[in-house]
């Protein structure tokens, strides 16, 4: 089917990893950490670390916070281990993903901020980037205010940048299901910005 | 609580669900129609890469279309977000020293191809005649 530029781009970061570390496959890097060459365990975290710390980001809007996660989720991956059976990418998400909504489910943010965000601006004037500053803090506030599950498609789609059939393999549901999590979610930012922006 | 990182058993939350239990799931998980109109359907349509903005821009609102593309200026600058520097050293020393445990052997995934089979139910078989010859030899 011939895809559109849209407001959505679509990468598939996790079943593409960079190409400097790809000619040693998982599993093998696995097997040699396993066999106890800890170091090895480095260029795991080196070939996925971002597009989990980019979900972890839009799951929490907090930078500390996704960093604490990320580095509990490789710490966890790396006792666990031996306990990889599948695709070690859909493995290390789904525990990045768990931590997220455990962190969702424990703690109660009245306020998410990017404050702390140092990521470099797409907007060229002071007034663009007063601009975007407003603007991104809304949208942590909106994001915030989206079921779990909702802001996590549209995390998944939106900020990650991937399609629907790698969500629904990442997250184990139905690609209709998905559709239907990330219009829902499109309909309530849009409820709750358009005033502002719109 | 341990968590269960096996991921063939993926949490509740996460199972797949067939089309005859739908009724059960979340509002936000079953596969409906929404009420939009077609303005909202091509919006939809657009923002997930099926139609261009053209089409977008002829059928949806165009304050839509503005609002979205602000959106994904926005969200872009996100998109392009990479793990601090400092996190992959802070990984690295928070590892434990030694090799992650290997499995038990009652954790293992085991293999059973037609030979597996044949060698057990042969074993099984064996074991049970002896176990009744030994019975009969009781007597």
């Amino acid at each position: 089917m011939k895809r559109y530029t849209s407001g959505v781009k679509t990468t598939s970061v996790m079943v593409a990893p960079r190409a400097a570390d790809s000619q040693e496959a998982d599993h093998e890097v696995i097997g040699r950490v396993l066999a106890g060459d800890r170091n090895a365990f480095g260029m795991l975290i080196r070939r996925y670390s971002d597009p989990l710390y980019r979900h972890a980001l839009g799951m929490t809007g907090s930078p500390d916070v996704a960093e604490d996660i990320l580095q509990a989720s490789f710490i966890k991956a790396y006792q666990h281990l031996a306990e990889v059976h599948g695709r070690f990418d859909a493995w290390i998400f789904r525990i990045v993903a768990n931590g997220c909504k455990d962190w969702l489910k424990n703690i109660r943010r009245t306020h998410l901020s990017y404050e702390e965000d140092d990521q470099p601006s797409a907007f060229a004037t002071p007034e663009e980037e007063l601009d975007r500053t407003e603007l991104r803090s809304d949208l942590d506030r909106a994001l915030a205010q989206l079921a779990p599950s909702l802001r996590e498609a549209f995390v998944m789609k939106h900020v990650e940048g991937r399609s629907y059939e790698e969500m629904a393999d990442l997250l184990g549901t139905t690609v209709g299901a998905l559709k239907m999590r990330v219009h829902r979610a499109r309909e309530a930012l849009q409820v709750l910005l358009e005033e502002k922006y719109a | 609580m341990l968590d269960n990182l096996d991921p063939r058993e993926r949490r509740s939350e996460d199972t797949p669900k067939s089309r005859e239990t739908s009724a059960a799931r979340p509002l936000s998980d079953r596969e409906v129609p929404l009420t939009g109109d077609t303005r909202t359907a091509t919006l939809n349509a657009w923002l997930d890469g099926e139609v261009p903005e053209s089409e977008a821009r002829a059928t949806a609102n165009a304050r839509d279309v503005e609002f979205w593309l602000r959106i994904e200026k926005e969200v872009e600058v996100r998109r392009e977000a990479k793990t601090p520097v400092h996190v992959y050293r802070q990984i690295m020393e928070a590892l434990p020293q030694d090799a992650p445990a290997a499995l038990p052997w009652y954790r293992k995934q085991v293999t059973v191809n037609p030979m597996v089979a044949m060698a057990a139910t042969a074993g099984a078989v064996a074991v049970g005649m002896a176990i009744g010859a030994a019975l009969t030899k009781g007597r």
